[in-house]
């Protein structure tokens, strides 16, 4: 049965060639039937792929542990949405995973664009053929999910249980979303390439998968976060480990990109830019795989060096040199006619903000790639760890955050800096005075007191310019202020969606900053019965109790948590033993409000039930999760 | 107009730069197997990479302290670590100490321990087709 499934792999890795000899062809020709004989390809592997994908999937709901995917990632007592997350759980599954997504974006895609943008249509085709192929190809070779095992296992090895949780169940899929939709404009871009067609076609015809894959992007690295902080349990949220930066690179270039198109849009210009940071963020998605899944750097995420990397180095170096082959030999032709009028200016800022996510996402890939640099140079292997990324990535955010706040008073071609500063008196007058505060307050850590400033200074110049919007209209339209508010923003969506957005971001970095300045952990060992101190907490520890059902134990801790004599909250740390892993699992016990998070681990106890404990103190935390819910839903109502 | 441009983005460049080059120097720590541990005995702070070697765990009880060997499959390595340790710790995992090496004691005393998670991606059954 599984050989079928296989089988279905091997056409289909067939059918692209198929897929991209007749989609060149449609071009050179321009017959439209050629191309549709590229789109009936493409449907074909899609049912191919899916046949796949279902088959895998049946064989971990039917417990069938002759399959060694399903053995390694899966056994009986697993909770049947965990047997179908199995999937991609691992190395083959996940890439089949993506290659079933990569497809299913093909043809959505075609269906919405069947007769649309027939000069581009067949290169996106080819260029989407040449990704499946290279995907396809991991799965035939390196990376096959139906290898049979010599004897099926009476029971599987289980699921990892630190990926028997619902947010780290999507984690993956989201992010492949997002990775896997920058295809779309990655395509569209290299078509406008190859055919010359070069103006505002290409750009028009993706600005919505740029901004879905990028919302998918987001929501994965959220999640991520979200989930090392609940089910990892070393109090934090963010560790710069290759594998996480692997999504923020990708994330940071998206970014800029999402902004630049605005001006080839509205200007015409930085037409060569935009070509050049749709591809590196193709590129960068993929060089995000790559390091993740080769074990090329080790990380605390470390995967096994297998055959894989040389597949995923060939894919890249030919990314790298056909696309930056094609840009500058088409280098005159993809320029615009208009220039950059002034340096102070609403498009200089455009072009200044996307040099900083540039310089960012530069400075994390440089941080990560160290090791392999230090040690191919010098011989000797060399890390850099959280301070270097925090090191550089300050002063970099605090620019972008100034920027952000200072960009909507900016005129476009060529802004007075007078006006500048008059419009933002106000908005400079409240910043001030909330450093003056902080400052009497006696916190007097540089950046704490700079980013105070940058995020009061965004905050109020965003209500400002809604609030001046507002009345505008009111002036015309004889409406009252909620009307008027409202109508403003969906007569304006991008604009002032994106205001809002940039809020959630000012929102996210008051959680950062109190969460990384003032956060205060302490270990402690407790008998029974005994309290302790933390900050204005008082913590009692009582004892320890068990719960087992089929798929694990537990212990935890019962705690008391009091704060001026008043009882709180229970809080309930311990660790799970799952019955297929070696490993017990850290379950955290939080106390959540939005000033704060009191943290509570369960480091370890011994037979008299005395136990250690480590308590972290997160001020401010709960913002970061508040504005990057904010971002996310705001960016839904952008798409609607 | 041109150079009302380029020249801000120069000094970009050139500032950033500078912010990667100094952070790196700052920050950068060095990366040794247990044996180029020995060969270069460094003064400095330090990672250590290295397997738990069996038999030398020691965890004192109601204490957050550890004494347990690394190695590479060469040389053995002592290390000492006050903390707090991730659930996956035990005899025969990879870690990564960094701290630095008390040359008089003959012992590292690390700072911080990672732990690195066992393969997803590594197949442990040898029964394949």
């Amino acid at each position: 049965m599984y050989s079928l499934s296989y089988n279905a792999l091997i056409i289909s890795f067939i059918l692209t060639f198929y897929g991209i000899f007749i989609a060149i062809s449609s071009s050179l020709k321009k017959k439209y039937n050629l191309l549709e004989s590229a789109y009936n390809t493409f449907i074909a592997i899609f049912f191919l792929t899916t046949f796949s994908v279902i088959l895998l999937i049946r064989g971990f709901i039917a417990d069938d542990f002759s399959l060694e995917y399903v053995a390694l990632h899966s056994n009986r007592a697993l909770p049947l949405i965990y047997k179908i997350s199995a999937l991609w759980s691992g190395q083959e599954g996940s890439i089949l995973f993506w290659t079933w997504l990569l497809l299913l974006y093909s043809i959505i895609m075609i269906a919405s664009y069947k007769k649309k943008y027939l000069e581009l249509m067949p290169i996106v085709c080819a260029t989407l053929f040449v990704i499946s192929n290279f995907f396809l190809s991991l799965l035939l070779f390196p990376a096959n999910p139906f290898r049979i095992l010599k004897e099926a296992l009476p029971d599987g090895q289980g699921l990892n249980p630190l990926l028997q949780d619902p947010g780290m169940m999507l984690h993956p899929p989201t992010l492949y979303l997002g990775f896997v939709g920058f295809s779309i404009p990655f395509s569209f871009a290299v078509a406008s390439l190859i055919t010359g067609n070069l103006d505002i076609t290409w750009i028009k015809a993706t600005r919505t998968w740029s901004l879905i894959s990028w919302l998918f992007l987001t929501i994965g690295i959220i999640l991520g976060a979200k989930w090392a902080y609940i089910e990892l349990g070393w109090g934090g949220y963010w560790a710069w480990d290759p594998v996480e930066n692997a999504s923020l690179i990708p994330w940071l270039t998206a970014t800029a990109y999402l902004h630049s198109v605005i001006i080839q849009e509205k200007k015409n210009m930085l037409r060569v830019w935009n070509m050049i940071l749709v591809v590196s963020t193709f590129f960068l998605c993929i060089l995000g795989t790559f390091i993740t899944r080769s074990g090329i750097i080790s990380s605390v995420h470390s995967f096994t060096e297998s055959s894989i990397g040389s597949f995923f180095l060939i894919f890249l170096s030919f990314i790298l040199f056909f696309c930056g082959a094609l840009i500058i030999s088409k280098l005159d032709q993809i320029k615009g006619k208009e220039r950059l009028e002034s340096f102070l200016s609403r498009e200089s800022s455009f072009l200044f903000n996307n040099l900083l996510f540039v310089a960012l996402a530069i400075a994390v890939l440089w941080g990560t790639l160290f090791p392999i640099i230090s040690e191919a140079i010098t011989g000797e292997k060399i890390t850099v760890a959280a301070p270097f990324f925090n090191k550089v990535a300050s002063p970099l955010a605090f620019l972008l955050l100034l920027l952000t706040a200072i960009c909507p008073f900016i005129a476009w071609r060529k802004a007075s800096a007078k006006r500048l500063l008059l419009n933002l008196t106000y908005p400079i007058i409240l910043s001030v005075i909330i450093t003056i505060i902080l400052l009497l307050l006696n916190i007097n850590s540089g950046w704490v007191i700079a980013f105070a400033f940058s995020i009061i200074l965004l905050g109020s110049s965003i209500v400002i310019e809604f609030y001046k919007g507002t009345k505008a209209r009111q002036s015309i339209k004889k409406e009252n202020f909620i009307q008027a508010f409202f109508k403003l923003i969906i007569k304006n969506k991008r604009r002032y969606l994106g205001f809002i957005i940039h809020l959630s971001v000012a929102i996210i970095f008051i959680g950062i900053i109190g969460s990384s300045f003032f956060n205060e952990e302490k270990e402690v060992i407790l008998k029974k019965g005994q309290s302790t101190h933390f900050g204005k907490y008082i913590i009692k520890y009582n004892h320890l109790f068990i719960q087992s059902d089929s798929n694990k134990s537990s212990v935890r801790a019962v705690l008391d948590v009091y704060a001026s004599d008043t009882l709180l909250t229970k809080l309930y740390p311990g660790k799970n033993f799952y019955i297929t892993s070696e490993q017990p699992m850290t379950e955290v016990g939080i106390y959540s409000n939005w000033k704060e998070d009191l943290y509570t681990v369960l480091v370890g106890w011994e037979e008299d039930e005395t136990a250690s404990f480590k308590f972290f103190f997160n001020p401010l935390v709960n913002w970061i999760w508040c504005g990057a819910a904010i971002m996310i839903i705001t960016t839904i109502l952008l798409l609607l | 107009m041109k150079a009302q441009i380029i020249i801000p983005i120069i000094i970009l460049i050139s500032v950033v730069s500078y912010l990667i080059i100094s952070s790196v120097k700052t920050t950068m720590v060095y990366y040794y197997t247990v044996s180029e541990l020995y060969a270069q005995l460094p003064d400095f702070s330090c990672r250590v990479n290295g397997k738990v070697v069996k038999n030398t765990l020691k965890h004192l009880p109601n204490t957050f302290d550890y004494y347990f060997e690394i190695t590479d499959g060469k040389k053995k390595l002592p290390v000492q670590y006050k903390g707090v340790v991730s659930d996956i710790f035990q005899e025969g995992i990879e870690v990564v100490a960094e701290g630095k090496y008390d040359k008089n004691k003959k012992i590292f005393i690390a700072q911080s321990l990672l732990t690195k998670c066992p393969s997803k991606y590594e197949s442990k059954l040898d029964n394949k087709k």
